[in-house]
């Protein structure tokens, strides 16, 4: 394949598959934008610098998808490591859902932008703790090796995990219904 | 004290946000744009030679590697395991 084709036949797919591999990163991104704009254009940058590897065994969408889970593990890492000894408390939890825009909450009705807006508001570790989780269905034992962590450790960061998404989650709803 | 979600319910909750959204407005092209600028800066910077160096590493390594120690055998024969085996023991 010469370099037009190879850019024709690019652009063709991205085109197709654009919206899908967006909102599969926005999902795990818990919504944050810029997050998400950075991981497409580094996943795209990946595929086009891979194409010729690609060797159709499953359909292109999984495999942006699977270099999308690379980029994103690799920004949570980073992020995780940038605030190892910053892992917020129940307070300083407590203040950062307290200082949300009042504006910004009355939009909040629906469960997902609540569950958004909390997801965002966690520590990274937290976060993609529970995404990979309850959303992409991995095991302890799969979270433990991403992490690098031990599987007891893992189900600690789990449990803590959930208890201040709830106490979040509770937090928002209330201040949703109040505002509302 | 709070209880601790369900987790069945926990999971409902959070797949809630894994649905297909509608990206900005442009930013599909800006998207695009931005990997095609990466692409020429790359593409325009280096040789071929060098892109397979810089895409293919691993490779590039064991090809010097598998090189240097053909070369070593032409020249020394079978001093060169002698040699080897010298410098490790």
């Amino acid at each position: 394949m010469n370099r037009e084709n190879k850019k024709e036949y690019f652009t063709d797919l991205y085109n197709q598959s654009f919206d899908y591999v967006y909102s599969y990163i926005f999902a795990r991104a818990a919504g944050n934008c810029q997050l998400t704009e950075d991981i497409v254009q580094e996943t795209y940058a990946a595929a086009w610098l891979s194409l010729d590897r690609f060797d159709e065994k499953c359909t292109y969408r999984t495999w942006l998808c699977s270099i999308a889970k690379n980029k994103l593990r690799e920004n949570y890492r980073k992020a995780i490591y940038r605030e190892k000894h910053e892992i917020p408390d129940n307070e300083s939890f407590n203040e950062l859902v307290g200082s949300f825009d009042l504006e910004k909450l009355v939009l909040y009705h629906e469960m997902r932008s609540s569950v958004l807006e909390v997801l965002e508001g966690m520590c990274p570790l937290y976060r993609y703790a529970l995404i990979m989780k309850y959303m992409d269905g991995q095991s302890v034992k799969e979270i433990a090796k991403v992490l690098g962590k031990t599987a007891k450790a893992v189900d600690g960061v789990l449990q803590r995990a959930k208890t201040v998404f709830e106490r979040a989650y509770l937090k928002v709803e209330g201040s949703d219904r109040n505002n509302g | 004290m709070i209880e601790i979600m369900d987790d069945r319910e926990l999971e409902k909750m959070i797949k809630t946000v894994d649905i297909e959204v509608v990206p900005p407005e442009g930013l599909k092209e800006k998207l695009l744009a931005r990997v095609r600028d990466v692409d020429d800066k790359t593409g325009s910077i280096m040789t071929p030679f060098e892109r397979f160096i810089f895409e293919k590493p691993l490779r590039t390594a064991c090809s010097i590697s598998f090189t240097i120690s053909g070369l070593l055998w032409a020249i020394m024969g079978s001093g060169l395991t002698k040699l080897l085996i010298g410098m490790i023991g």
